[in-house]
């Protein structure tokens, strides 16, 4: 991703809206304000001080960009990392459907190969090493029960 | 004191224990090694073994992951040139150094003597000051407890790297979602929007977990994947890949100023074992007769940055046990340890956990001994092997552990979605800028901080000018103004020099 000037800028409007967001509209539906006689605080005081303190550090953000020209730096995004996170969302569900030890399998072996098509062979005796290994200890020493998933529950 | 310390003793003197401290140790040396994976990962990893263990062995063998860590990072810098950890980057001068010229063992050899040395002069530190410090602040009341964790998360907010600004908007954010769940003083739900699940708040290991690890692995996956294939000769005469007597004399000096300062720089929150390292080399070798040989490859090059990060572990348990302040990301991870055990690090950890306490000290202890001789078995026989350890299988087993360590606490799958939600948070944090320290600190210091206020507060019908008659708050409010009007005048400067056409 090429060195954007105004990058810390927009951060700066997406937080500062953000903080406004939360302290109008999510805290006083979320919180019920209450309080419990002299020098009580209220349990939205902290969420709604932390939101406040967002607001005015992201103007300070937005001043500093746009009046002092200040831009920190910004890494660059890899093509390959929303796809390793796809691959992190598609494990989620997968474990929910099919259950820890067949998602891993799947999801091990599917990311191997993504990252390189190279010992393909060798990466399926890893991840089965590994999966008996797991097994052993989480399930057999440890009694953890790994989660089963829907489909063989 | 000793006899708490002997009973400390006698309570790790099992074999179940010794071996889990074996393993965090080892387990820590070999991931620290790999180029890319940190101590903090190293920990990361070891705690799905450690939620259903002993409080003192689960913290022990987290602990001892964090020492193997921190000394596992000096076998990629010495070996590869590329540290394993960034607190081993100041090795990487005389220690790569020396490997190049065809005397690896002697620089490993030395790194791990000046390490487990470094660890040892820190844990003597701990052991004297934790106690009497703790004596001293178990005095402090809540309106002095809140302005010390203010003062904390200033300094804390220091730690977002480039801008202090983007440090404190994440540390604001750990405030806000520190928030999530039931109220501590009254037991209403906040911003839990209806999910049974948030009740109890975020769980802070599957965020940390998500915040630190998997950004961790998205990075080092993302670009491309190389293998470290280290070129060195060994030379053949033996004295050239052992460390003399003569020579671990000359150490010696090194490896006090380095263990000094690392029990200093681990005492004051947000500072860190690379600042630590670098800091240790440069008066090393101020204070050496022979600065011109400071990176040509010497022994002393080695002992001094090696020493000054091992000696923070000790140094940065002094803040945390005896205030409940964590001053860096392992340790805060160590704190949610403590936490989950039930245990509160702070100023009444001695009365109420004090065999716990003694028993890791003990551990701290026989952690050292197993260092040594771990780390000499490893520098041995097998080092070369793990500097080459392939990404592309390694990788997606560490995620497959993140996912395993965040169901395993509580059982509970929602944590697995916290974790992914937490990880991608994380990555897109770093992308941008915003470092998750001052974040995650933020986070677990929140519900001291807000209780404390809440007391505090309850305590003088609502007037909070009263905390300005109580001296050691004042002295942390001045603390946290100095900090921030520093923190002013280096963005002010900033500024100037970025407006200098060409600079």
């Amino acid at each position: 991703m090429p060195q954007k000037k105004h990058t810390d800028g927009v951060i700066g409007i997406g937080l500062f809206f953000f903080s406004l967001i939360m302290y109008f509209l999510v805290i006083p539906n979320q919180i019920k304000e209450i309080s419990f006689g002299a020098g009580s605080l209220s349990p939205a005081f902290f969420p709604k001080l932390a939101s406040l303190i967002i607001g005015f550090l992201s103007l300070v953000l937005i001043f500093n960009n746009f009046f002092l020209k200040q831009q920190t730096r910004i890494a660059e995004f890899g093509p390959k990392a929303l796809n390793i996170i796809l691959f992190l969302i598609a494990y989620v569900f997968g474990i929910q459907l099919l259950g820890y030890m067949a998602a891993t399998g799947l999801f091990l072996f599917a990311l191997m190969v993504y990252l390189s098509r190279e010992k393909w062979i060798r990466y399926i005796l890893i991840i089965l090493g590994f999966l008996i290994v797991n097994y052993l200890f989480f399930e057999k020493v440890l009694n953890l029960i790994l989660p089963r998933g829907i489909l063989f529950q | 004191m000793l006899a708490n310390l002997i009973a400390g003793v006698v309570s790790i003197l099992h074999v179940e224990v010794i071996l889990a401290l074996a393993a965090g140790v080892g387990g820590g040396i070999i991931l620290g090694s790999i180029p890319g994976l940190t101590a903090t990962m190293a920990i990361a990893v070891v705690i799905p073994f450690t939620f259903y263990m002993d409080p003192v062995i689960s913290i022990s063998m987290l602990i001892g992951a964090y020492k193997g860590g921190l000394f596992g990072g000096s076998i990629s810098a010495i070996l590869l040139g590329t540290p394993g950890t960034d607190a081993a980057a100041a090795t990487i001068l005389d220690g790569n150094t020396m490997a190049k010229s065809g005397r690896p063992g002697k620089a490993l050899k030395t790194a791990l003597i000046s390490s487990a040395l470094g660890d040892m002069l820190s844990l003597l530190a701990l052991i004297i000051i934790a106690p009497q410090l703790a004596k001293l602040t178990i005095q402090i009341g809540p309106g002095e407890f809140f302005a010390l964790i203010i003062f904390s998360l200033t300094i804390i907010a220091g730690m977002g790297g480039e801008s202090v600004t983007k440090g404190l908007i994440a540390a604001a954010f750990g405030l806000l979602i520190a928030t999530i769940g039931l109220d501590p003083m009254v037991g209403i739900r906040r911003l839990t929007f209806g999910v049974p699940n948030l009740d109890s708040g975020i769980a802070i290991m599957p965020m940390l977990i998500g915040l630190f690890a998997v950004p961790e692995v998205i990075e080092q996956l993302e670009h491309p994947l190389k293998r470290n294939i280290p070129v060195l000769k060994e030379s053949d005469d033996p004295a050239d890949n052992r460390l003399s007597f003569r020579e671990f004399k000359r150490c010696i000096k090194s490896i006090l100023i380095g263990s000094g300062i690392g029990v200093m720089i681990g005492a004051i929150p947000g500072v860190g074992s690379s600042i630590s390292s670098w800091l240790s080399y440069k008066t090393a070798k101020d204070r050496s007769r022979d600065q011109e040989k400071w990176g040509t490859g010497i022994v002393e090059g080695v002992a001094a940055p090696e020493a000054g990060n091992n000696a923070i572990c000790g140094g940065a348990l002094i803040p945390m046990l005896t205030l409940g302040v964590p001053g860096s990301v392992p340790v805060a991870i160590l704190m949610g340890a403590f936490l989950i055990q039930g245990i509160i690090p702070g100023p009444m950890i001695f009365e109420e956990a004090g065999p716990i306490v003694y028993g890791i000290f003990a551990s701290l202890f026989a952690s050292n001994l197993l260092l040594l001789i771990i780390g000499y078995l490893i520098i041995t026989y097998a080092a070369m092997h793990f500097t080459r350890v392939p990404k592309v299988t390694l990788f997606p087993i560490i995620i497959s552990f993140c996912f395993v360590g965040s169901f395993a606490l509580n059982q509970a799958f929602f944590d697995v979605k916290i974790m992914v939600i937490f990880g991608i948070l994380g990555y897109l944090m770093r992308k941008f800028g915003f470092a998750p320290a001052p974040f995650l600190i933020a986070m677990i210091l929140e519900p001291f901080g807000e209780r404390a206020l809440r007391q505090f507060l309850m305590m003088n019908r609502g007037d909070f000018t009263a905390i300005f008659r109580q001296e050691i708050a004042v002295a942390f409010l001045i603390l946290t103004a100095i900090s921030i009007l520093a923190f002013i005048r280096k963005q002010m400067k900033k500024t100037a020099i970025q407006r200098v056409p060409g600079s």
